[in-house]
């Protein structure tokens, strides 16, 4: 059955988008992420869901864009960035969806407005899942807390949390998938939001497009900058080097001075919390062993 | 004549004691670089941006550092047309 709305938990964040219109969510599970039969008593953010003819460009007084047309994902473009009262926005414009024109997310502190331009008026249910769209706003929202997303696989290995990172292609998810068969866990092996908390900096999946999965997270013990090699290596890096190398691979829209220095910074905490090291591995599990021999 | 000018898309952090040029940008394709500026060139950046001009920056240098003018001008210059070449500044 569906409903008048959803509420998803991810990276410790709990949103609630919710329709103030005729329009309901498909009962589906947000992939994974929804808050399904529970009392949501504390949300950071609570999101109004309703259709519309059109937005206001002129409110905008800072941007960053991206173009995905001719990329092999479904054919988007889409902007983020500040509007003049301080609230930030997403908008996506679509080329290729069948349900929508376009949709733009407003977030102020607390309170969002989600407004979706659809191709059918009469459209009932819609799913409240929207690529890009809610990767776009977690990033919005970890940042916040000084946290960001990162091109990278995590594994969880006895409470010990471990990332690697590199360029697609290098070995993100040849490296999970060792951990995996040497008993660990894989948060993830494409993309995670990273949050400072407390106790240490956990890293969290986040909803993927084409897959389910559930609310995971690790509390990192190393950062691994990874490369191929024909012998395994593993070498400390500290300071300016190990957080720019990382901030390689991290994702950014520094479209204001104030964001790019805040995520540089963000990042530097990042490494300055947790070791980070070069590591050079060839594909098999000797690479395991000699992480855990660590003992970080 | 010429002056140096900011085209003021870059940002000045400082991480782990090293100054980093953070590039701003509006688009994921004019996303560049960041760059580490070593001492000399942190040196030269501070008073690109307090409004000195090049050859006052070069005589600068001359005083602060123990090199002569021929290769304080090299390397000013080059620092500056580099700054030039990744959009950072223009001259007018």
């Amino acid at each position: 059955m569906s409903s008048p709305e959803v509420v998803i938990n991810v990276a410790g964040m709990v949103v609630r988008f919710r329709s103030v219109c005729r329009l309901r969510f498909l009962p589906v599970e947000f992939r994974g992420f929804a808050v399904v039969g529970a009392q949501v008593v504390d949300m950071d953010i609570d999101v109004e869901v309703a259709p519309t003819s059109g937005h206001d460009e002129s409110a905008c007084v800072s941007s960053f864009v991206g173009d995905c047309r001719g990329t092999e994902m479904p054919d988007h473009r889409w902007e983020t960035g500040f509007l003049a009262d301080g609230s930030e926005y997403i908008v996506v414009d679509f080329y290729d969806n069948s349900l929508y024109n376009w949709v733009k997310l407003t977030l102020g502190q607390s309170k969002g407005l989600l407004q979706l331009s659809l191709k059918d008026s009469s459209v009932a249910e819609v799913d409240p899942y929207i690529f890009p769209l809610l990767n776009i706003m977690v990033s919005r929202l970890i940042r916040r807390r000084h946290g960001f997303l990162v091109h990278s696989s995590v594994v969880s290995d006895n409470g010990n949390g471990y990332l690697f990172t590199a360029v697609s292609g290098t070995g993100k998810s040849t490296m999970a998938g060792l951990w995996e068969s040497m008993g660990a866990s894989v948060i993830n092996d494409d993309m995670l939001a990273l949050v400072p908390c407390a106790d240490g900096v956990v890293a969290n999946n986040i909803p993927m497009p084409y897959y389910s999965s559930t609310p995971r997270r690790a509390t990192l013990k190393g950062i691994f900058l990874i490369s191929q090699s024909k012998v395994n290596f593993i070498n400390p890096m500290n300071g300016a080097l190990a957080a720019l190398r990382f901030l390689s691979n991290t994702i950014s829209q520094p479209c204001t001075k104030a964001a790019a220095v805040q995520h540089l910074e963000d990042v530097s905490s990042v490494t300055a919390r947790v070791p980070v090291f070069s590591l050079g591995f060839k594909p098999d599990v000797d690479i395991v062993r000699d992480i855990r021999n660590l003992n970080l | 004549m010429q002056k140096l000018v900011s085209n003021n898309n870059y940002a000045l952090s400082t991480v782990a004691g090293d100054t980093v040029l953070v590039p701003v940008s509006d688009s994921v394709n004019t996303l560049c670089n960041l760059f580490v500026l070593n001492e000399l060139a942190a040196f030269i950046f501070s008073r690109i941006e307090s409004g000195r001009d090049v050859a006052d920056i070069i005589a600068d240098v001359v005083a602060e550092y123990d090199v002569d003018q021929q290769r304080a001008d090299a390397d000013v210059n080059e620092f500056v047309n580099g700054l030039v070449d990744k959009g950072f500044f223009h001259f007018e």
